[in-house]
């Protein structure tokens, strides 16, 4: 005799306010017992009109605005306006801004990635690595905080340059970080590579196949942890990331365990470039001019991307020769990479929603903006 | 030997004038006993986690209120019971009602059944460990009971979940205890511990290990606590559960947990017994007997610490993993555990030389 | 890259995976055992507060000459112009002497973004960002600063000096 289960798919609404949806993402999960049938993720609960500011605001008001689009790494949603700006107004920018920038840029790359270990490790379970990891990022704020003046919307780029020069002894203070830094990033790996059960929950967990990431337009850790070696600071290099000698990490199968490890590995080249520029940095000025803050640039297009701790970071900017941007269309990594999820969650098992979203390292404010 | 505060008591019953009153205040003090003793813990215990996990983490936990902040657990149940107690529409109001008292009730129950020193047990039935052991599996009921009622589907998972978890490692729960009574020969936790002059860790190492992790599973604490994965879950089973009801499951995950490290202490690291008081003769007696019940508190607060530690350190696992984890890993080598003391038993009670 | 695969026997592997997960989460736990006994991190924030930087943007101030008790605005409206969240009200009249005079300048702390730009473009330094962050109120309608709650006497101006090698010397 056989007997028939008749089983019913369950739906689940994970989110808005879900703990572990890093803010406020929403998935419609189909679930037929821990395993995921189908996922529909709902996004647009945190959309700020960041791109539509821009039409009323002159460019040097803008500024301030931008910081809002990542908060966690927010110079890299600074650099690519400024760099449109530069772009189209034909602005140099000494060489000693050019290396503040990247300086900058990469601390915050560290800060970035270090709130993505603790929340990621988190999701999965671990409390304490978030501690270490916000103790070590406590750091970084604080010399961001000395060096531009608040702890988190730093509005520290201008058109040209930089806001200020470096405070005296910061640079030393930088270099100190970093042969510190380098230190606790081994005790991070003790504490968690060679688990056992955190090696279960994601080996061999989500794996993107290079085609997929090609199709969907991934980018960042995600695209090179498949396998892709594309890195825009070396293949569109953009400043002055040319100068600096770095190793773009790829991972081999594009599993959880390969996005987390090509992060980790991305820290440890952060801190190598961070070394080189505080060694190689020139004296002089930091900006070329001041500008008035109602000035024009000429009517014109441009597209630049910088390399963001997620991936590529866009904008595209059209200019009508006014001191008010016609249209600023921000191209944010998070938002492309968010497009594989439902294709990647697919069959896997209801806690590994944590550990696949996790390791996306998606920030909701870049989505919906 | 006689315990001198045990003594007392028996004593200070038995001048009583009369019959009745011997037996309603006999009953009454140790029932009393075993439910404000676990609650008076319990809020210790809440501090206690909360310093250590925040020095794991290298921060400072609750520091404000009372020395230390020894307090703060005190205002937050204040603060819990204050809260609006929330029936949710369509819940099963019964059993919703019902599911915090049912886990509550098993964690107090089996203290009547745990000797914290020499003589000092409510009840000495002489197949304790195996009542001791099932009156705690009903707390699974309780916990299904409140993920069905909720009517939510993250409370029904845990629910589920919980049971799935409680059923595989319940067996090498038992089984690895079982080399225990092996060596001991006998089910009451009073025996096992009286026979214990060499702690049983050294005899049993491998059963100790499987039963902390079964024990620990049992308890759904970090790694294993499925149950509730707040990452997940949301909160799992006691998702829709607010004011008094969260507070009742609040207590019994810590009662539970305690009840965890009365266990190792009583089954491998010689309960109520100074280390090595055998060695020491009389005075080694006397150590054990009369002060015992400060050696089994300071153990089962260590072994508290070590879970507080364990979560510190590792990250949850998998449903899955879960499962497999003990029926690969923990049956198999409770036992391989079980035979090789068998033999050896065997061996040495001259069982083989027949 | 070149990786030797080597055959493991099945039973080897069990007992691999067993001592290696067992040696690892030894070491975890090791290092967290290290951390329970060092120095925390936490600052006890009301009792002992942290050194600010002196870049520090706290609440914002409007400047008065210390001296003679002027305000040194002239009513150009360009940190009007320049505020992101347009918090600024101001106000201004021409007096008898053709001189314009500040009668209004009201900021919405709540709203205020501590961006400093204002402080940047002012031509006169009339403005500056304290070094003052404790801004919460009970009651919203406090969140609105007027000209007396943002007062601050200062000897001098607070310029800002852009750093392009020319204002420095
Ligand atoms: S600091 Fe920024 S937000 Fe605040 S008043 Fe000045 S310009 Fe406006
Ligand atoms: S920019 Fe300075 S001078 Fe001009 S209105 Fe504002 S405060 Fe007054």
């Amino acid at each position: 005799m056989t007997v028939e289960f008749k089983t019913e798919e369950m739906v689940i609404n994970m989110g808005p306010h879900h703990p572990s949806t890093h803010g406020v993402l929403r998935l419609i999960v189909t679930l037929d017992g821990e395993i995921i049938k189908k996922v529909e993720p709902v996004i647009g609960y945190l959309h700020r009109s960041i791109e539509r500011l821009a039409q009323d605001r002159n460019y040097f008001q803008y500024l301030p605005v931008v910081d809002r689009v990542d908060y966690i790494s927010i110079i890299a949603a600074e650099w690519p306006l400024v760099l449109a700006v530069e772009k189209i107004g034909g602005i140099e920018v000494p060489e000693r801004a050019e290396y503040i920038r990247v300086i900058t840029a990469e601390l915050t790359r560290i800060m970035s990635h270090l709130f993505y270990l603790g929340t990621f490790l988190l999701d999965l379970g671990a409390t304490t690595v978030i501690m270490y990891a916000l103790r070590e990022r406590e750091k970084i704020i604080d010399l961001m905080e000395e060096l531009t003046g608040q702890r988190m919307m730093f509005n520290y780029f201008r058109y040209g340059g930089v806001n200020a020069d470096v405070p005296e002894g910061w640079l030393s203070k930088v270099d100190e970080f970093c042969d510190y830094f380098v230190k606790m990033i081994d005790e991070y790996e003790i504490l968690i590579n060679k688990n056992p059960i955190f090696l279960s929950r994601v080996e061999n967990i989500g794996i993107i196949p290079k085609e997929m990431i090609v199709e969907y337009g991934a980018c960042g850790p995600i695209m090179r942890a498949s396998g892709i070696k594309y890195d825009v600071r070396r293949d569109d290099p953009y400043s002055i990331y040319d100068r600096f000698d770095f190793d773009i990490p790829v991972g081999r199968k594009g599993d959880t365990l390969d996005r987390y490890l090509v992060r980790m590995q991305e820290m440890r080249e952060s801190v190598k470039i961070i070394k080189q520029a505080v060694k190689q940095i020139p004296s002089g000025p930091c900006l070329k001019k001041k500008l008035a803050f109602s000035f024009k640039i000429p009517a014109g297009e441009a597209y630049c991307q910088v390399e963001a701790p997620r991936g590529n970071m866009g904008v595209y900017l059209i200019s009508n020769g006014t001191n008010i941007p016609a249209r600023v269309k921000y191209r944010t990594p998070s938002y492309a990479n968010m497009q594989i999820l439902p294709e990647v969650l697919k069959g896997t098992f209801l806690s590994d929603i944590m550990a696949i979203f996790g390791s996306f390292d998606v920030i909701l404010p870049e989505v919906d903006r | 030997m006689n315990n001198v505060i045990v003594e007392i008591y028996t004593n200070l019953i038995n001048s009583l004038p009369f019959e009745p009153l011997k037996v309603i205040l006999g009953t009454l003090i140790p029932v009393l006993g075993i439910v404000t003793l676990p609650l008076l813990t319990t809020f210790l215990l809440i501090w206690w986690e909360r310093r250590l996990i925040a020095f794991v983490q290298a921060r400072l936990g609750p520091n404000r209120l009372g020395p230390g902040g020894l307090f703060q657990s005190f205002a937050d149940a204040l603060k819990v019971l204050l809260k609006e107690d929330i029936v949710s529409k369509d819940a099963d109001k019964i059993l919703f009602s019902l599911a915090p008292v049912l886990v509550f009730v098993p964690g107090i129950l089996v203290y009547s059944l745990m000797p914290v020193g020499h003589q000092m047990v409510v009840t000495n039935v002489n197949v304790a460990i195996f009542l001791f052991l099932s009156v705690a599996s009903l707390t699974t009921i309780g916990i299904l009971m409140a993920g069905w009622s909720s009517n939510n589907k993250y409370s029904l998972m845990g629910g589920i979940r919980a049971v799935a978890q409680a059923i595989s490692y319940e067996i090498p729960l038992l089984l690895s205890i079982v080399g225990v009574i092996l060596l001991t020969g006998s089910l009451s936790i009073v025996d096992i511990v009286e026979k214990q002059d060499v702690w049983n860790i050294f005899k049993q190492p491998l059963a100790f290990f499987i039963f902390f992790t079964c024990a620990l599973s049992e308890v759904n604490r970090i790694p294993f606590d499925l149950p509730e994965a707040e990452s997940e879950l949301v909160s799992g089973y006691n998702t829709e559960y607010s004011g008094f009801k969260f507070a009742l499951f609040f207590l019994a995950e810590y009662v539970n947990t305690f009840t965890l490290g009365a266990l190792c202490s009583l089954l491998f690291f010689g309960g109520w017994r100074f280390p090595f008081d055998y060695l020491l003769g009389d005075i080694g007696m006397q150590l054990s007997n009369q002060l015992g019940i400060i050696w089994f508190f300071i153990k089962t607060m260590f072994f508290f610490s070590v879970v507080v530690w364990i979560r510190g350190t590792l990250p949850r696992v998998r449903t899955d993993q879960l499962m497999s984890f003990a029926w690969k890993y923990l049956l198999p080598l409770s036992l391989f555990n079980i035979f090789i003391t068998a033999i050896i038993t065997g061996f040495l009670s001259g069982a083989f030389s027949r | 890259m070149s990786e030797v695969i080597r055959e493991i026997s099945p039973v080897r592997q069990y007992f691999k995976n067993l001592f290696d997960g067992v040696k690892a989460i030894y070491n975890g736990m090791r290092l967290t055992l290290k951390y329970m006994f060092l120095p925390k991190v936490t600052e006890v924030y009301p009792d002992v507060k942290r050194n600010l930087p002196q870049r520090f943007r706290g609440r914002f101030a409007f400047l008065y000459n210390k001296d003679d008790g002027k305000m040194l605005c002239i009513g150009c409206y360009a940190c009007v112009k320049v505020c992101p969240p347009q918090t600024i009200v101001m106000e201004t009249i021409k007096g008898e002497d053709k001189k314009i005079k500040t009668t209004r300048y009201e900021i919405n702390i709540g709203e205020c973004i501590s961006c400093a730009n204002c402080v940047e473009v002012c031509p006169v330094g009339a403005l500056e960002m304290t070094h003052e962050y404790e801004t919460a109120t009970f009651n919203q309608m406090d969140l609105v600063y007027g000209m007396d709650k943002l007062a601050k006497y200062v000897e001098k101006p607070n310029m800002y000096m852009p750093p392009d090698g020319k204002a420095k010397k």
